[in-house]
C-alpha cells in the first residue's frame, strides 16, 4: 500500500456473529478508516490480497472503510475458527442503500413511504417476514410493529410445526455442540462439510472419542464411520440402520425445505429418547423462531402464493431475502409484480433490487443485540472498539411511531428478549427454560404431505413437454438437488460452479475429466458446458451447491450429457455404441 | 516473577509475554528498586546515560514512572520504551492489545499514548500473529510493537519478500515460553481451578505454574505440566518451538536473568540492532526509563533458562515427530480428508507473501476430486523453508487438522539439513537460491 | 496420434492386461528435447509410456506442474535438462537443482516412492542416453506399480 495513514486514522472492531448460517460463529470485524492520500489505485490493488480480506476490492470502495475479519478465539461456539463463508465474510459484505422505487433516498424518507404503504393496506393484505437474519431485538421490534398492525411476523418455519403440533418440544434447544462431541452415536442428516462446516470439527472430536457417526444421505462423508445411502423421498421407517437410542444425538436441520413428514418420522422414531440438534440456516433463525413461537403466522408457501395472486398487497422483509431463500427465479418476477415490497436490510441482497422500498440499516457486524444459535445459546454482539449506531433498531422504532405506535426503547426490548427466550445472557452458558413433561408422541407422519408445491420448481414437470429421449446411450437422467449452504442462502457465488454426480453416472455419460456436461432440465431448458465433479454418492442424483440455471427449484429432473467442446473433438459416441 | 535459580527444569512457560502487553502484570511494589545489593545482583554499576547504550549491550531496565511500574510488572520497561517512542515521534503508531476480558483481546493500532499505558499486563491467551495485520500498513508511517519470537520471524520473512518495510517497523521482542488457547484455559478455569472465568482479573506464569488472580485478590495456581498432560496447557507448536528469546527483534526483553533483587521490578534487555539502541537511548533521554548494565550472573542465568526451555522443546519435538511408518501417503490423506477448503490457514500464515492469486489457490480447483488437494501439496512445499512454526494454521482450522505439525514434518528435515532457522536473520530463503551449493 | 481416443482410454483396459505406466517427462527445449529427437532419428528403441512436455528450460518446471502430473494420474515424472554449465539461460538448471531438491524431499516425506521423480541431464547429442533413460525408468516404475496418488477411476 503506497498511501499514508492519515492523522484521523480510526479503527473499529466489532464482536459479531457470522450471518452465514445459524451455527453462531463468533467473529471480529475490523473497520479501518484509512485515508489513502496517494496512489489510491495501487492501494486498492494491494488491498485485494488475502491478508487484508477486505471490501475495498473495487475502485469505488476506496473511500469506504477497509473491512477485515479477525478470529475470535475466545468464542465458545467456534473458538475463532471459520468456514469458507466466514473467512470471506468481509469480501462479500455489500451495504444496502435506502431507496424508493429504485431511487436512492434517505432512511427517513424510506420509512415514511413504508409507513404510508402499510397504513394504506388492510391487515389481511400485509405479510411480515423475518427468518432470523438479524438480532433478536430487531425481530422483537418488528413483532411490536406487527402487533400494532394486527399482522403476525412469519419466520418461514411455521409450515414445519403447524402440522406436527406439539413436536416442536423436541426441536433440540439445549443440545450443545459439546453434546455432539461427547455423544456415543451421532446420526447425521446434514452434510457438515458443505452445510454447517463448523460442525465437522465437533464430529471429528466425537470420532476421536470413539463415537459411531452414521450419515444418512446421498453422499458418502469421510467423517462418518458408516454411510447409509438414503434417497430424499425415502421414509425413515424403511431404514433398518436408523435405530436411535438414549446415547444418540440426531443432527438434522430445519430449513424451509425440510419436509415435515421426514421431520415427524425422525421425532417419532426417536421416541423422546435421543437428543436432537437441529441446525438452522439463518443467523438468528432459532431466536426468531422462539420469539415468534406463539404467534399465528403465515407459512412460506402461503406468502408466496398469495403474493403471486395479488391477495397480499404489502410484504415486509426484515433481513430476509425471499428470492435467495426460495431458490426460485419465479420469485423475482412475483416480487417485481407485487404492489409493495418493503425490505429492511443491512446488506444489499438480491431482493433489494426488486423491492419497492428499501430501508438500509447498519452493517450486520455493527448491530448491538443478541443472536440465538442452533444450540439455544444467546450470543451478545457488541462493539469491542468503536460504537454501535443502532440505526436498524431506531428505524424500526421510527416506523412504529409513524404507524401511530410507541417509540421503542432498546434496553427495554433487550430485557424482554431475554425474558421471552428464557435464556442465559452469558454466552458461555446454554440454559433452557424449564421443560414441562414432554408430550406423548403420536404418529402423525403418515398423514403429512410432502413439500408444498411452491418449492417444487419453476414449472410443474407434468405440464412440461418431456425431455426428448436421447438417441445415444451417453446420457443419464438424474434428480437434481441443492445442497443448501451459506453461500446459497445468501445469494453469494463461490468457486463451486459444478454439478456433483457419481462415478457410475460419469462413466455412463462418458464424461471425461476436464470436459464439461450439458444439463437439460425436464422442461427442455439446456445449460451448456457445466463443469462436473465426481463424488462418492448415489447414482441417479445430481447435487449443486450454487444456483443452477437448469434447476428452477430445489428439486428438478435433469439429464446429463457430455457437451461437445472443440470441432476436432474425438468421436466418443461411436466408441460407446460398440 | 520467577527468579531463574528457583526455576526447576519442569517450569516451561515461565516468563513469557504476549505482544502488546509489554510487561507482565505482577505485584511490583511502587517506588525505586532497592539500592542494597543482594548476593547475586542483576545489575552492576550506576544508572547509565543514553551514551552508554550500544548494540550487543545487555541491561536491566525499568520505567521511571511509578504507575507504569505498578501496572506493568517486571519494571514496565517495554511500556516505557513504546510510550517514549510514540511521544518523541520516533514512530507514528503503536500496536497494542485492547482487552475485553482476560481471555480475549484484539490488536489495534493507536497513536494515543494512554492506550499504550493501558495495554500493560501479561496475556498468554492472545495467540494471534500480528504479521498479516501489520502488512496492511507496510509502507505507511513507522510503527512500533512488542512481539513474540514467532511474530518477529513472520515479520522478517515478509521483509525478505519485500512485503513489509523493515525500516519502518520497530519491534521489542519478548521472551516466550509458549502461549495457550483461550477457550481451553477458560474451560480449565472452571473445571480445574473451580473459578468463575468472569472473576479472573489477571494471569501470570510463575515457576511452571499458571496463576489466576481473581477480583477478590486470591491467587489460584495449577502446574502447567499437569495441564499439558490433558492438552490444556501451551499450544502444541509452542511445546516444540526452538526460539524462545526474540534475538531477531530490535530489543530482546524479558525477565529471564532478572535476579531476586530486581524480580518484578526490572526487565532484562539485550540491544540487538542499532535501531534498538536508538529507541532505548530515546527512552532514557526522554526520562521514560532507566537502565543499568546487566551483571555476568544475570546474563548467565538468562542463558540457563533459555537452555532449559530449548532442551524441553527438543524433547517434545522428538516425541511428536516420530518417523512415520510405511504408507505415509495414506496417513496424509487421512489427516486432510476433512479439509473444507476454507483457506484460513493460508490467510493467517505469517510468512505467506502471495496475494489472492497464489500458486496454491490459482491451480486448485474444488471440482477436481483429487485424494490430496493441490493446495495442500503446494503449501507443504512452500512452507518447507518458510514455516516459522507459529501454529496459527492449526488454530484457525475449522476441522482441526494439525496443520502446523504437518508443515513442520516437511520443514524440519530440510531446515535442519540446510541449517536454516526461518525468520531469524536476512538470509535468503533456500528455495530462492540460485545454486544448490549456496543452499547447503 | 489418432483422432479417436482409443477405447482403452475410455474403459481403462490395457490390451495385454498388465500395468502400463503413464510417465510425464519434461524436456528442455535446447538439450533434452533435441536429445529425444536424436533418439527418434537414430531409431533407438524405447517404450511408449512417456508423454513428453517440452519446456524452454528445465527451471520452468514448477513444483505445481509436477504435483498436477501426479494428481492427474501420472505414475512417474521425469525432469531433464542441459548439463550443468550448458544452460541456454546461464543458470536455469542450477535453479532446477534447488527446486528438485525441495520437491524430492517433500514427496519422499509424503511417502511417494523414490523412483517416481527423477532428474537427469541429457544433452542434444545424447539420443542413446535418452532412450536408455526412458527404458530404465519405465522398468523401474513398472516394478513400483501404480502411483498411490492416482485417483481411482483415472485411466
Amino acid at each position: 500500500m503506497s498511501g499514508i495513514i492519515d492523522p484521523n486514522f480510526k479503527e473499529n472492531v466489532y464482536s459479531a456473529v457470522c450471518y452465514g448460517c445459524g451455527f453462531g460463529c463468533g467473529v471480529y470485524m475490523r473497520e479501518l478508516h484509512m485515508d489513502v492520500v496517494s496512489g489510491a489505485a495501487s492501494a486498492c490493488a494491494a488491498s485485494t490480497d488475502a491478508a487484508s480480506t477486505d471490501a475495498a476490492s473495487t475502485a469505488a470502495a476506496c473511500c469506504a472503510p477497509i473491512l477485515n475479519i479477525d478470529y475470535r478465539k475466545a468464542s465458545p461456539v467456534n473458538q475463532g475458527k471459520l468456514c469458507r463463508f466466514g473467512v470471506h465474510l468481509a469480501d462479500n459484505y455489500c451495504p444496502a442503500v435506502s431507496s424508493v422505487k429504485g431511487k436512492p433516498v434517505t432512511v427517513d424518507e424510506a420509512i415514511a413511504q413504508a409507513a404510508a404503504a402499510l397504513k394504506g393496506a388492510a391487515a389481511s393484505e400485509i405479510a411480515i417476514l423475518s427468518v432470523g437474519g438479524t438480532t433478536n431485538e430487531e425481530h422483537l421490534a418488528l413483532m411490536k410493529i406487527g402487533e400494532k398492525l394486527g399482522v403476525p411476523v412469519s419466520t418461514g418455519m411455521t409450515g414445519l410445526f403447524k402440522d406436527i403440533g406439539k413436536l416442536h418440544a423436541y426441536t433440540g434447544r439445549g443440545t450443545t455442540y459439546e453434546d455432539v462431541e461427547s455423544a456415543k452415536k451421532v446420526y447425521l442428516f446434514v452434510d457438515p462439510y458443505v452445510q454447517y462446516p463448523l460442525l465437522a470439527r465437533r464430529l471429528v472430536h466425537a470420532k476421536e472419542k470413539g463415537a459411531e457417526i452414521v450419515s444418512f444421505g446421498l453422499k458418502e462423508l469421510p467423517i462418518a464411520t458408516k454411510n447409509v445411502a438414503v434417497k430424499p423421498d425415502a421414509s425413515f421407517y424403511d431404514i433398518p440402520e436408523f435405530a436411535p437410542d438414549a446415547d444418540t444425538v440426531i443432527v438434522s436441520d430445519l430449513t424451509p425445505y425440510t419436509s415435515s413428514k421426514r421431520l415427524a418420522e425422525l421425532v417419532e422414531l426417536a421416541g423422546g429418547k435421543s437428543k436432537f440438534l437441529f441446525m438452522r440456516p439463518f443467523m438468528n433463525a432459532a431466536g426468531a423462531g422462539y420469539l415468534s413461537k406463539h404467534t399465528k403466522q403465515r407459512s412460506f408457501d402461503d406468502i408466496v402464493s398469495k403474493t403471486e395472486s395479488g391477495e397480499l398487497k404489502v410484504l415486509v422483509c426484515l433481513d430476509s431475502d425471499l428470492i435467495d431463500i426460495c431458490l426460485n427465479e419465479k420469485m423475482k418476477e412475483i416480487l417485481e409484480k407485487s404492489e409493495c415490497v418493503i425490505v429492511i436490510s443491512s446488506r444489499a441482497t438480491t431482493v433489494c433490487d426488486s423491492a419497492g422500498i428499501v430501508i438500509a440499516t447498519e452493517p450486520f457486524y455493527k448491530k448491538k443485540g443478541s443472536v440465538m444459535n442452533a444450540e439455544g445459546r444467546l450470543i451478545q454482539t457488541r462493539a469491542a472498539l468503536g460504537e454501535s449506531p443502532l440505526t436498524g433498531f431506531n428505524a424500526l422504532s421510527s416506523l412504529s411511531e409513524a404507524l401511530g405506535g410507541p417509540a421503542l426503547d432498546f434496553d427495554a426490548v433487550c430485557a424482554q428478549v431475554v425474558s421471552m427466550l428464557g435464556a442465559s445472557e452469558d454466552e458461555y452458558k446454554v440454559s433452557v427454560p424449564e421443560k414441562k413433561a414432554p408430550p406423548v408422541i403420536q404418529k402423525v407422519s403418515d398423514k403429512l404431505p410432502e413439500l408444498p408445491a411452491v418449492f417444487m420448481g419453476g414449472a410443474d414437470p407434468a405440464s412440461c413437454p418431456s425431455a426428448s429421449k436421447e438417441d445415444c446411450c451417453c446420457s443419464v437422467s438424474a434428480k437434481h438437488l441443492y445442497l443448501t449452504n451459506p453461500f446459497l442462502w445468501n445469494g453469494i457465488s463461490d468457486n463451486d460452479d459444478f454439478v456433483e454426480i457419481s462415478r457410475g453416472q460419469v462413466k455412463a455419460a462418458a464424461l471425461f475429466k476436464g470436459f464439461t456436461a450439458d444439463v437439460t432440465c425436464a422442461c427442455g431448458e439446456i445449460t451448456k458446458k457445466t463443469r462436473f465433479k465426481v463424488s462418492p454418492m448415489l447414482d441417479g442424483y445430481a447435487i449443486s451447491t450454487r444456483k443452477q440455471p437448469f434447476a428452477k427449484g430445489p428439486f428438478a429432473d435433469v439429464s446429463v450429457k457430455r457437451s461437445p467442446t472443440k470441432p476436432d473433438e474425438p468421436d466418443v459416441v461411436k466408441d460407446c455404441s460398440q | 516473577m520467577s527468579a531463574p535459580e528457583n526455576m526447576a527444569p519442569g517450569n516451561p512457560a515461565s516468563g513469557n509475554h504476549a505482544p502488546g502487553n509489554p510487561a507482565p502484570e505482577g505485584a511490583a511494589p511502587a517506588g525505586k528498586p532497592p539500592e542494597k545489593k543482594p548476593p547475586a545482583p542483576s545489575a552492576v554499576g550506576e544508572v547509565l546515560t543514553a551514551s552508554g547504550i550500544s548494540v550487543g549491550g545487555k541491561y536491566i531496565g525499568w520505567s521511571v514512572c511509578d504507575t507504569v511500574r505498578k501496572e506493568g510488572g517486571s519494571g514496565g520497561l517495554v511500556t516505557a520504551v513504546l510510550a517514549g517512542a510514540l511521544e518523541k515521534g520516533l514512530v507514528k503508531h503503536v500496536v497494542v492489545l485492547k482487552k475485553s476480558s482476560q481471555y480475549e483481546a484484539v490488536p489495534v493500532l493507536t497513536s494515543d499514548v494512554d492506550d499504550v499505558y493501558a495495554s500493560a499486563g501479561s496475556m498468554h491467551m492472545l495467540i494471534s500473529n500480528p504479521t498479516k495485520y501489520l502488512r496492511q500498513f507496510q509502507n505507511d508511517a513507522a510503527i512500533a510493537l512488542a512481539v513474540k519470537p514467532c511474530d518477529m520471524r513472520g515479520i522478517r520473512e515478509q521483509q525478505k519478500r519485500n512485503m513489509i518495510d523493515g525500516d519502518k517497523i520497530f519491534t521489542i521482542g519478548l521472551n516466550c515460553g509458549g502461549t495457550m488457547m483461550p477457550y481451553k484455559i477458560r474451560k480449565v478455569t472452571e473445571e480445574v481451578y473451580g473459578v468463575n472465568p468472569a472473576d479472573v482479573r489477571a494471569e501470570e506464569i510463575e515457576k511452571g505454574k499458571l496463576i489466576l488472580e481473581t477480583t477478590d485478590g486470591e491467587h489460584h495456581s495449577q502446574s502447567i505440566d499437569e495441564l499439558e498432560e490433558e492438552d490444556n496447557g501451551r499450544r502444541e507448536n509452542c511445546r516444540y518451538c526452538a526460539v524462545k528469546i526474540a534475538m531477531n527483534s530490535d530489543l530482546a526483553c524479558g525477565n529471564w536473568g532478572v535476579m531476586p533483587d530486581y524480580a518484578g521490578k526490572g526487565t532484562f534487555v539485550e540491544v540487538m540492532t542499532e535501531k534498538g539502541a536508538e529507541f532505548l537511548r530515546n527512552a532514557i533521554e526522554g526520562g521514560y526509563a532507566e537502565v543499568k548494565e546487566a551483571s555476568e550472573a544475570a546474563t548467565e542465568a538468562r542463558g540457563k533458562v533459555n537452555g532449559i526451555m530449548l532442551k524441553m522443546s527438543a524433547k517434545t519435538k522428538e516425541e511428536i515427530f516420530v518417523p512415520m511408518q510405511s504408507k505415509t501417503l495414506i496417513d496424509f490423506k487421512k489427516e486432510l480428508e476433512n479439509c473444507i477448503g476454507c483457506g484460513a490457514c493460508r490467510t493467517v500464515c505469517p510468512p505467506c507473501a502471495c496475494g489472492n492469486e497464489a500458486k496454491c489457490t490459482a491451480f486448485d480447483d474444488p471440482a477436481d476430486s483429487y485424494d490430496i488437494s493441490l493446495f495442500h501439496m503446494v503449501r507443504f512445499l512452500h512452507l518447507m523453508d518458510s514455516c516459522v512454526g507459529c501454529g496459527q494454521c492449526s488454530d484457525v482450522c475449522p476441522v482441526d487438522i494439525p496443520l502446523a505439525r504437518l508443515y513442520r514434518k516437511f520443514a524440519n528435515p530440510i531446515q535442519d539439513e540446510l541449517n536454516y532457522v526461518t525468520g531469524m536473520d536476512d538470509r535468503t530463503p533456500p528455495f530462492f537460491e540460485i545454486k544448490l551449493e549456496e543452499v547447503q | 496420434m489418432s483422432d479417436v481416443i482409443p477405447k482403452s482410454a475410455v474403459t481403462g483396459c490395457d490390451s495385454s492386461g498388465g500395468f502400463n505406466p503413464k510417465i510425464v517427462m519434461f524436456c528442455c527445449n535446447w538439450c533434452s528435447y533435441a536429445g529425444a529427437d536424436g533418439a527418434g532419428v537414430s531409431r533407438f528403441q524405447q517404450p511408449a509410456n512417456v508423454r513428453v512436455v517440452r519446456v524452454m528450460c528445465s527451471s520452468r518446471v514448477d513444483p505445481v506442474h509436477i504435483y498436477t502430473a501426479f494428481l492427474e494420474g501420472a505414475d512417474a515424472v521425469l525432469m531433464t535438462g542441459c548439463h550443468i554449465g550448458d544452460c541456454h539461460y546461464v543458470n536455469g538448471n542450477d535453479k532446477t537443482l534447488v527446486k528438485y531438491k525441495f520437491v524430492k524431499t517433500m514427496l519422499n516425506e509424503m511417502g511417494l516412492e523414490d523412483g517416481r521423480l527423477t532428474l537427469r541431464w541429457i544433452s542434444a547429442s545424447e539420443g542413446q542416453q535418452f532412450a536408455e533413460f526412458v527404458t530404465e525408468m519405465v522398468e523401474q516404475v513398472k516394478a513400483l506399480g501404480p502411483s498411490p496418488l492416482r485417483k481411482e477411476g483415472v485411466v
